[in-house]
Order: C-alpha cells, then structure tokens, then sequence
C-alpha cells in the first residue's frame, strides 16, 4: 500500500483514492459491508476480506467525520471505508458508521465508482431487524433487486423476495441511485439482531452470495470465531446504533 | 377528572424517561466501555410490551455457567464471568493496549417503576444472548 495514492476524487467532503493500479476480472461484483442492523454487512465484507486474502487498494475517507479520527493501522493513515479486491470480487468495508450528512454523496461516490470501474453488480448486503431474532435458529436470507440484470442473479437460489418493507440508510439510497444509473444493484438483507453483531446472519448472506458469485467462501472460521467478532465489534455496534437512531432508523424500543 | 390527571401524568412520566434514556444513551456512547480492573460493559437493549419488558444482553464469550441477573434497589445486574481472560490488545490487534486485560461482564440497567420484579425470569440462548422478562404491574 503506498501512500501517495495514484487517483483521486472528491466529492462533497469524501475523497476517495486509490493506491495502486488494479483490473477487475468479470462479471465482477462490488459488496458492500456498510455498518447498519446488526453489522450484518460490516462482519460479511471482512470476512470475505480475510478468508480470500483480498488485496486492500483504495479507500475512501470522511473529510468531515466527526469525532475527527485517523485511523492508524500497519503504522499508516488508513480511511474509516476500504476497498479490497480479488479477481472479480471487490469489497467495502467500514470502520466508522457513515455520519448521515455525508449519506447521500457516499451513495453517488459508490455508484459512480462502480460504473467508472465497470462493476457488473453492486451487491449490497444488511440485516433487516428482527424482533423475533432471539427465537430465529438459522436466520432467512431475503433479497431486493435494482433491476431485471440483478434479479437473474436469484434464480435458483433459495432466498426470498423482500416484498414489503424499508431501508433505511446508505444502502436505501445506493439503491436508488443504481436504478437511475441503471447498474444492478442486488440486496441481500438477512434475519438479524438489530443491536448486537450478528455473525450467524452474515455466515448465511455469505453462503448465498458464494451461490451468486460462484466464489466459494468458508463460513466455518467466520462461526468459529463469531463470540470473539461480537466482542471486537461492540464499539462500532455503538456507534451505529447512535447513527441509526440519527437517520430515524428502527430504533430500540425503548420505554416506547 | 382523576383519571385524566393520572393519565397526563404517565404521559409526562413517559416522555420524562424518553428524554433521559436519550441524554443517557448519548452519555453511554462516550464512555468507555471497559475499565482497567477487566470489567465490560455488554450491549444490551430494552424492548417494551404492553405486559411486560423484555431485556436481551449480549454476552458474547462469557461462561454460561456463570451468568447472574438479580435486581438491587431498582435496577438490574447482570453479571457473567469470561470463558478466558482476554487481552484488549490483542482484541482488537493493536499495542497499545497490552496491559488492559478483560474479565468479566456487569452492567446495571436501572427498572421502570411498573417493573414487577418478583415475576422476573430469564434465560442464557445458546449463542449466549440473555433474555430477561419482566412482566409490568397494571395500574
């Protein structure tokens, strides 16, 4: 990872910058583990991050992220959202929530990249609150498609359509934006606590996406080690929380 | 009329409590969430029914054979040891705080007066979530 990095774009206080020169094999996916209900996405992205070995080379950093933070990581300054590749897999992780000012020019950035680097499908992956998640032994996968390209990933895939309900957040509004742009845009969402990470909900967004991208990713390590990622991954769970409850998302119930 | 008042009363007790859960939860997301002698704060989440509470704790790596829930004064502790001692730093792979080992959880959530305590029960999952139900006093 050098640290002059070879492109640059701004936009709206994001700038995002890529590190290294790099091709996308196709048909290529870009996921997305943007952290939201149950960190569903967060847990999903990582660990398709580590157990590909994927290859970090771009980032994208909050100019206006508050509390100012810089992320110190190998002894560099790494952004709180990074890009890894693979092949044809691209992933986003995120360290920090997304500060709600700055939702809507991410969902731009992320969409307008996508298109730039010819991604064939954004695959958006999040857990939808569940109430009776307590009681879920093995939670459901559900799916949203931008469009007739992306719902053909579906078929034949055991996951149902998610017909009524809402996003709320980044992911709402990167959908959005991929049907106007036309890319295809797939969200895979999946039965999960709404507060506490949910590794068991990821291990099984992952299993679905393995069927779509024909990538075949191991969950055994990522449920082996869910207690200790629940514990690491308090903090941000917190964190999230707080922004969640900022953009009006399904809030705790609290003395309601 | 009396009912009237007790109802205007229950509503601004409600909106009281709101308004305190949020400045706590606020406060909550600023502080640290372990301290040096290993003790952790899990996440925790309080959902109201019209009949009872529902409390769901987090105790991820926690010995099961250890969780506590008992009530002081007016609120809730739920105490568990860790499976193992856990290194911050090795937690979250950085240096920086070596020192800092963690060993167990307790956290105090403070109870709703229409919290009927003595109906309390609760159960440890098996992915060590913790569900504890109060039901609510009527009237």
């Amino acid at each position: 990872m050098s640290s002059v990095p070879v492109y640059e774009e701004e936009l709206d206080g994001l700038l995002l910058m890529e590190y290294e020169e790099f091709e996308l094999k196709h048909p290529s996916f870009l996921v997305l583990g943007l952290p939201d209900t149950g960190l569903v996405g967060v847990i999903s992205a990582n660990h398709l991050v580590e157990t590909l070995g994927m290859k970090e080379v771009a980032g994208i950093d909050v100019m206006t992220l508050m509390p100012p933070v810089a992320v110190i990581s190998k002894g560099a300054v790494r952004p709180p959202l990074r890009i890894y590749v693979k092949d044809n897999l691209m992933a986003l992780t995120a360290e920090a929530p997304v500060p709600p000012a700055s939702v809507h020019a991410l969902a731009k950035m992320i969409v307008d990249y996508a298109m730039k680097r010819g991604v064939d499908y954004i695959v958006s992956i999040v857990g939808v609150a569940s109430p009776a998640r307590i009681n879920i032994e093995k939670p459901r996968v559900y799916w949203i498609a931008s469009n007739e390209k992306a719902r053909k990933l579906m078929e034949g895939v055991e996951a149902e359509g998610f017909l009524n309900g809402y996003l709320v957040g980044p992911y709402a509004l990167i959908l959005k934006n991929a049907i106007r742009a036309r890319v295809p845009n797939l969200v895979l969402l999946a039965d999960a606590y709404i507060e506490f990470p949910d590794p068991e909900a990821a291990a099984e967004v992952l299993n679905v996406l393995s069927k779509i991208t024909g990538v075949q990713v191991d969950t055994k390590k990522l449920l082996e080690q869910a207690e200790m990622i629940r514990l690491r991954l308090r903090g941000l769970m917190k964190q999230t929380k707080q922004t969640m409850a900022e953009m009006g998302g399904p809030s705790p119930l609290m003395y309601a | 009329m009396v009912e009237d008042v007790e109802e205007l009363f229950e509503r601004l007790r409600r909106r009281v409590m709101r308004e305190v859960d949020r400045v706590l939860s606020e406060f909550e997301a600023l502080r640290l969430d372990w301290t040096p002698d290993g003790r952790l704060s899990p996440l925790y989440t309080v959902y109201e029914f019209p009949d009872k509470y529902v409390v769901l704790v987090d105790l991820a790596a926690a010995d099961v054979d250890s969780v506590e829930v008992k009530v002081a004064d007016d609120r809730l502790v739920i105490e568990a040891r860790l499976e193992r001692e856990i290194s911050l730093g090795d937690l979250y792979g950085t240096t920086a705080m070596r020192g800092v080992t963690l060993r167990y959880y307790r956290q105090e959530i403070p109870l709703p007066p229409d919290a009927d305590v003595e109906g309390m029960s609760y159960r440890v999952r098996p992915d060590k979530i913790v569900e504890i139900v109060i039901p609510r006093r009527r009237g």
